[in-house]
């Protein structure tokens, strides 16, 4: 489980040394893009538990989840539909219940 | 082998998140600061707090100047050249944007409709606004404001990013530009085919033009400094 | 027996929660915020900005205001009456209307059209100086603090008017030609640096090869407006509407 701590890691300094900043105003964007990369990432690690991994779903889902978050806030600020709410409860509620199941192996696993 | 590829992967994603993260950290610390309800919660009773002492102040000044008319006023019954003064006084505050005037002209109203989702440079950018008070002045404005602030003979109308600034106060859309003068000639005027209004409506911006029997408009609430400035004498004597 | 115990154990829930509940409303003065948002920060922080620089241009117009009406009143103490007052004030005023000749330090900028031979693709527009050429660097001035602008000899006020009339350009309806001199008094220092800005408006049309100059000036004289009062509409509004 070291070398995805280690990639974070190494984002984490990328990020805080490469002078890339985005405007103000796109920053809520970012925010629900976060969410949809984590929402991912915890997928994947529950599914890599369950051994259902398959590295396509889980490229395109990182990907696709974090851009369709942000167009679809992007549109629902043109229409005056904080559709970023619903983005924000989908993935908040995944990710909870992904982390919930992770436990439950891990215990589980150790009792074995 | 599966196991491998599976970390592999999601260490290529850790990466791209870890920028993510790092970039929007950076973001919202230096242009924001904590967005949390205990901040939200903060900000609000500091502007309640802050538009408290704003509107205490305002009060100040109004009784401060009422004052000071009470004075003018018990003075101009005394004689004949005594009201020529206070009238004469009364008409160069008028015309210097230190009085409160009201009277017919034109209300004009600039939206910009997308401004919250502008992709980093407003619609309505500060050389429209000073065509439009230009255009105005030429059919014979005789009191301009924009968002309430009059304009004064030393009144900047600046760009500052998204925003404009008027009187050194920041301002966003929409824009409602009064103006005091004759109803007809001011609409004409910026109406005209080929004129600033269409020039405005032509960038997608939603602007209404309305004549108007009687409109208010503020004075200046500043301090006007002539620090540099000193009236030359001899003129008057000669 | 077990029974009561869980009983008492409800009863300190029970009271715990409730005081909680009491503390949490009675420190409740602000509402509730709703779900906070990076925009709805940003602009609260901007309004309380925006509000406490017109607070601090209120408060120095306080004082100002208060200074005066000391005058007033030290006035009806001495002499019996503000008519000395009331005549100060009348020239503040008309230097604040433009009505007054002014001098004191300042800059003079000098302008007139570029001399470059242009080929057939480009616009001659670009080498011409226009009305919004001028409109713009006045009110760069403006910016920058200028107390008192002219244009060849017109005064600029707030209700002036800078026009194309074709090959000229009208300020107030009057006739001028290139070279155009802006005059302008305030800290030349300031003036200056806002006149030379890099990527200011000055800079943009250098690189168009318009022929400007400017020149700090120790003392420069600048006209009065002569126009008429402009009262032909507009009234002052009556306290106690």
């Amino acid at each position: 489980m070291i070398i995805p701590v280690i990639g974070l890691i190494i984002g984490i300094l990328l990020g805080v040394y490469l002078p890339i900043s985005i405007p103000v105003q796109f920053s809520s964007y970012m925010s629900v893009a976060i969410l949809a990369a984590l929402d991912s990432v915890f997928g994947g690690i529950r599914s890599s538990i369950e051994k259902t991994f398959n590295i396509e779903i889980f490229i395109s889902g990182f990907f696709g989840n974090a851009i369709l978050a942000a167009i679809l806030t992007y549109i629902g600020d043109q229409l005056g539909v904080p559709i970023f709410y619903a983005a924000i409860f989908a993935f908040g509620v995944r990710l909870f219940q992904n982390f919930a199941i992770i436990r439950r192996y891990i215990f589980s696993s150790h009792k074995n | 082998m599966k196991n491998y590829k599976f970390q592999l992967a999601l260490a290529l994603v850790c990466i791209v998140l870890g920028v993510m993260l790092s970039i929007q950290f950076k973001t919202v610390k230096t242009g924001v600061g904590p967005v949390s309800e205990n901040r939200a919660r903060e900000l609000a009773s500091q502007l309640k707090k802050t538009r408290e002492e704003r509107d205490n102040l305002l009060n100040m000044k109004n009784d401060l100047e009422k004052k000071i008319r009470e004075y003018e006023n018990q003075a101009s019954t005394g004689s004949v050249s005594a009201k020529m003064l206070k009238e004469e006084l009364d008409n160069v505050r008028i015309i210097a944007g230190l009085e409160d005037v009201e009277g017919p002209g034109v209300l004009i109203t600039l939206d910009d409709l997308n401004f919250g989702e502008s992709v980093g440079f407003p619609l309505i950018s500060h050389d429209k606004l000073l065509l439009l008070v230009n255009e105005l002045n030429a059919a014979g404005a005789e009191a301009i404001s924009i968002n309430d602030q009059r304009i004064i003979s030393s009144t900047e109308i600046r760009q500052a990013n998204v925003h404009i600034n008027i009187n050194t106060v920041e301002f966003a859309p929409p824009f409602i530009v009064k103006a005091i003068g004759d109803p007809k000639t001011l609409e004409g005027a910026i109406m005209m085919r080929g004129g600033i209004i269409e020039d405005i409506k032509n960038i997608e911006i939603a602007a209404t033009v309305k004549q108007e029997q009687s409109i208010k408009i503020p004075r200046y609430n500043g301090v006007i400094e002539k620090k540099f400035a000193k009236v030359v004498k001899e003129g008057e004597t000669q | 027996m077990k029974k009561q115990l869980t009983n008492y154990y409800f009863l300190f829930i029970a009271v715990f929660i409730s005081y909680l509940l009491t503390v949490q409303i009675r420190s409740n003065v602000v509402p509730y915020q709703g779900i906070v948002t990076i925009p709805k920060i940003l602009e609260m922080k901007n309004e309380i900005e925006n509000i406490t620089n017109e607070s601090l241009k209120l408060a120095s117009s306080i004082s100002e205001a208060q200074l005066k009406l000391r005058g007033y009143e030290t006035s009806i103490n001495t002499t019996g009456n503000v008519l000395e007052n009331m005549k100060q004030e009348l020239e503040a005023a008309r230097s604040f209307a433009d009505f007054e000749k002014m001098e004191g330090p300042g800059i003079i900028i000098t302008m007139n059209d570029s001399l470059t031979e242009i080929s057939a693709e480009e616009n001659l527009n670009w080498y011409l100086i226009h009305n919004s050429d001028i409109l713009e660097i006045i009110n760069e001035l403006r910016d920058a603090g200028a107390e008192a602008i002219s244009i060849n000899g017109e005064r600029v006020t707030a209700t002036s008017t800078i026009r194309c009339g074709g090959p000229t350009i009208n300020i107030d309806g009057k006739r001028h030609a290139v070279p155009f001199v802006i005059k302008a008094i305030g800290d030349p220092q300031k003036l200056e640096a806002s006149a030379t800005a890099p990527s200011g408006y000055i800079d943009l049309m250098e690189y168009y090869d318009i022929r400007i100059d400017v020149q700090k000036v120790d003392k420069l004289i600048i006209n009065a407006y002569d126009g008429e009062y402009k009262l032909n509409y507009q009234k002052k509004t009556e306290d106690g509407e």
